[in-house]
């Protein structure tokens, strides 16, 4: 019998946060990906993504609801699941849709205004999950409280990104710019009336 | 759509599919248009990439068709049941012969042939199709255009309830696009009614839609009910939506980027790598002269 702390550790949640990602790959080289790795694969692995980062976002408001304060490190694997779905998006962006012309991939960073934030916010969250680990948060100290508070302003850009990048259905950027909206309110509420 | 028998291409009412992809390297007189771009690109000293026809189901499950929403897989999931009989297409405006006309019609007057063209998406992808229809000037002219007819406006269906992505105002509905009179009278301007030798697929534009292989995909207006000879020029839906990006003209233009990409390279379907994108799509050579008075960059 699978005992009830599997249920609860984190390498199942690992695993779940990685199931998108199975099937993203799986569509990417045996699927029909091939017909378009922009459509498929960047925009897939875009969306997941900023769920992932948003689902982290989301974390906090969830344990002081629910008082279950053990949930709290999912924080942190949906925050590193979000990171690796970027990390492909970028990949397959230089190496699927750019074609590894590194000229093209640095004219177009530079000078397309959704790509240079899409720039921004991932430098940003690659420096926080570069800091997630124990070492980094021993070192740091209090900065790494700031460096990780910027996570909100992060997230804003991912959205402006995403929603720069479409051309006539703003519909699902602005839902996700409703839910940012939302958790950043919640934050904001809470601060100001801590007893709540 | 069901065209009546005798006006199908005979050979393919013979030749199975597999038999017909092979065929294609025989029929020399569609692919002359294909062939001149390749000289041009040669001529210019670049790579040169042989272009080779898109797989059907490529062509087939990949659309942009905002009437079946936004997403390239959803026109053909949504299209399915779409009806296309009966059609009729509205001839209106400044001509002699304006009126509602039933599409057997106007297909039957002309003359039914095959060509593959390149098909260049404003999104930086591209496609090699075999289509099947007629060219449209003759049509056109039928409908014996006077000396105000301009430009020629189309229009596409709009019925949101077999068209669940009109529900939404992504676009401004019915959609709209147009030509000038001149563009429109050109040889290469196209109807097509079917593509790989067999009827439109829904997804595609049944059972009529524009193809102009110089211009962006969007120009190329599909399952079209309204055809206006205008003396101003039309406001085309993409250009009511976003005039700074898309122009009416909406010539292919490595030269000119879109503001938020470059138009200088295209992903070809089907194919590794990027490859260069070609004035007016390749077909410079015969469709330069429309616009030797126009600044391509302003009238992008
Ligand atoms: C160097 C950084 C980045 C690059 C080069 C990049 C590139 C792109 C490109 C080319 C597109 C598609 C545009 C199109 O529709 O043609 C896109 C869309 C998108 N990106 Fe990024 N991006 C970057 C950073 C990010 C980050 C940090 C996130 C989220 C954490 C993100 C999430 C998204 C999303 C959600 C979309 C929209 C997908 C859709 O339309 O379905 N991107 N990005």
């Amino acid at each position: 019998m699978i005992s009830k702390k599997f249920f609860t550790s984190s390498s199942l949640t690992y695993f779940v946060a990685f199931i998108p990602a199975y099937y993203l790959l799986y569509q990417f080289y045996f699927g029909l990906a091939w017909i378009d790795p922009i459509e498929e694969g960047l925009h897939g692995f875009g969306i997941w993504a900023l769920r992932f980062l948003l689902l982290s976002l989301a974390v906090r408001p969830i344990v002081r609801l629910s008082h279950q304060p053990q949930w709290m490190r999912y924080r942190k694997i949906f925050g590193l699941a979000s990171v690796f779905y970027l990390c492909c998006h970028i990949v397959i962006y230089v190496l699927y849709d750019q074609d590894l012309m590194w000229r093209t991939v640095v004219e177009e960073l530079t000078t397309r205004f959704y790509l240079l934030i899409g720039l921004v916010a991932a430098i940003g969250l690659l420096s926080m999950a570069s800091t997630s680990n124990q070492y980094s948060i021993a070192r740091l100290g209090h900065n790494w409280q700031r460096l990780h508070q910027g996570v909100y302003f992060w997230a804003s850009l991912v959205v402006l990104h995403f929603y720069l990048s479409v051309k006539a259905d703003f519909l699902e950027p602005l839902i996700y710019a409703a839910i940012l909206l939302w958790l950043l309110g919640l934050r904001g509420w809470w601060r100001m009336n801590p007893g709540s | 759509m069901a065209l009546p028998k005798e006006y199908r291409i005979k050979e393919q009412e013979v030749t199975d599919h597999a038999l017909y992809l092979r065929r294609r390297e025989f029929i020399v007189g569609s692919m002359v248009f294909a062939v001149s771009a390749f000289t041009h690109n040669a001529a210019k000293g670049e790579q040169t990439k042989p272009d080779q026809l898109t797989p059907k189901r490529a062509v087939t499950s990949y659309n942009n068709f905002y009437e079946f929403g936004t997403d390239k897989r959803s026109p053909a999931k949504l299209a399915k049941d779409f009806k296309t009989e009966p059609w009729f297409v509205a001839v209106e405006g400044h001509c002699a012969k304006p009126g509602k006309y039933p599409l057997e019609d106007l297909v039957l007057s002309q003359q039914i042939e095959e060509r593959i063209y390149r098909l260049r998406c404003v999104e930086a992808w591209s496609m090699v199709i075999p289509w099947k229809g007629f060219e449209l000037g003759p049509l056109l002219k039928s409908f014996e255009p006077t000396a105000d007819a301009k430009f020629v406006r189309f229009e596409t269906l709009y019925d949101p309830v077999q068209m669940p992505g009109q529900k939404r105002k992504v676009l401004q509905w019915p959609y709209v696009e147009g030509l000038t009179i001149q563009e429109a009278m050109h040889p290469l301007t196209f109807i097509a009614t079917g593509l790989y030798g067999e009827d439109l697929p829904n997804q595609n534009g049944a059972p009529l839609r524009l193809v102009v292989p110089w211009k962006y995909g969007f120009k190329s207006i599909k399952s079209i009910v309204r055809i206006s000879f205008e003396k101003e020029m039309p406001r085309t839906s993409w250009n009511l939506s976003a005039p700074h990006e898309y122009g009416f003209y909406a010539n292919v233009n490595p030269n000119v980027d879109h503001p938020r990409w470059s138009q200088a390279t295209e992903r070809r379907i089907g194919e590794r790598g990027r490859r260069d994108t070609l004035m007016f799509n390749g077909y410079e050579q015969a469709v330069a002269g429309l616009y030797t008075d126009l600044d391509l960059t302003k009238w992008y």
